[in-house]
């Protein structure tokens, strides 16, 4: 097995010693790359009171390559279609190397907060927000109670 | 009225042209407007070569009734400070202004010298955005220390080789996939424009011209 880079070891000691409040990322014991995510629905969101689950994946090349993160949970967000995955510009060309784990994670939980119905992934949901947004917004709630609650 | 030795700001400008050189320049805008503009960065005292991490250019322009009415500041092509730490040092100089101004004491010599005080004390490099490591100013090898100089970020010199490769290998990458829709010259064009950012604040960065835009610190060079 190739050993594991230090910016990756010194990322998730960091993960764990100063965790981000709301935000939990542990590696899987079989691969050290490979992330489980969990992330509290935001207050004053839709998904409050929700826990969602997403994995995280270090590809080989980074930190010049951006990791892939996908929703577990089901989610009802303009910006995450039904497999999970998610509409972010910075996990593609605005991805750079001074970003960390713990900079996603964040960027993942403010988008739960602030959709952007205007660069859609699913586009239903997208076009709910923008025609009834309580309509959608309720459909994410109860989407979370559905899908995100134990 | 600038030969008037009895003027607070006339006396005030003969210090501060004695004091520094071409980083200051104050020129006359109209027949009473003075105005100063001033490159700052750090103060480091008598110690030379010293790598700089946090600079600003400071604007002042005077009232007339200076210095009984205080000076006005503002700062422009800031690089190594964020934003919350202009906007403090915007609101130290206005109010160490308005104070002395109540007094009726000049005020712009002081406030040169707090500006270059700040940045003495903000002057330390970024963590290497490649390995989230510290930087060490006098490494070197792999290790030494590369800046560039639009944003004054720092990398490791092995360290921005590997994001280097890496952003041109997806420029080439990004070429290749238009090269058949777009042509060659257009292809390459496009391509381009996707691969030049400091990783820090992605500053447009242009490789071709890294050289120019780098700071090594090398005695060789």
């Amino acid at each position: 097995m190739v050993s594991l880079p230090k910016r990756i070891l010194k990322e998730t000691d960091r993960l764990q010693s100063e965790p981000v409040p709301g935000i939990s990322a542990v590696p899987s014991d079989s691969n050290a790359r490979l992330f489980s995510v969990a992330i509290a629905g935001p207050e004053e969101s839709p998904y409050a009171t929700g826990r969602f689950k997403l994995e995280l994946f270090l590809p080989e090349d980074y930190p010049m390559a951006p990791p892939k993160v996908r929703f577990l949970t089901r989610i009802y967000h303009p910006n995450i279609d039904r497999l999970g995955r998610i509409c972010l510009d910075i996990l593609k060309d605005k991805w750079s190397p001074a970003l960390q784990i713990r900079t996603v994670l964040l960027s993942i939980q403010a988008l739960l907060s602030a959709p952007n119905p205007d660069d859609p992934l699913n586009n239903e949901a997208a076009d709910l927000w923008k025609s009834q947004e309580a309509v959608a917004m309720q459909t994410a709630r109860d989407w979370t109670k559905q899908h995100a609650m134990e | 009225m600038m030969s008037d030795d009895t003027n607070p700001l006339c006396a005030e400008l003969e210090i501060l042209r004695a004091s520094y050189g071409p980083e200051l320049e104050i020129s006359a805008a109209g027949a009473d407007v003075t105005q100063i503009r001033f490159q700052a960065t750090p103060n480091v005292g008598l110690r030379s070569e010293e790598w700089c991490f946090a600079a600003t250019e400071l604007f002042i322009t005077f009232p007339a009734s200076y210095p009984t009415s205080p000076a006005q500041f503002s700062l422009s092509k800031s690089r190594g400070l964020e934003s919350a730490q202009i906007r403090e040092l915007e609101e130290l100089l206005q109010s160490d202004a308005k104070e002395r101004s109540i007094y009726g004491e000049v005020h712009v010599f002081s406030a040169l010298q707090r500006v270059e005080e700040f940045l003495a004390d903000r002057n330390s490099p970024n963590p290497c955005p490649v390995c989230i490591e510290e930087v060490e100013i006098d490494g070197s090898g792999e290790e030494a220390p590369l800046q560039l100089r639009p944003c004054l970020h720092v990398m490791h010199m092995a360290c921005y080789r590997g994001y280097r490769s890496h952003i041109e290998e997806r420029r080439r990458e990004k070429e290749a996939s238009l090269v058949h829709r777009e042509g060659p010259s257009k292809a390459a064009r496009l391509a381009k424009i996707h691969w030049a950012l400091c990783p820090v604040c992605r500053i447009d960065f242009d490789f071709e011209n890294a050289d120019e835009l780098l700071i090594t610190h090398d005695k060789e060079r």
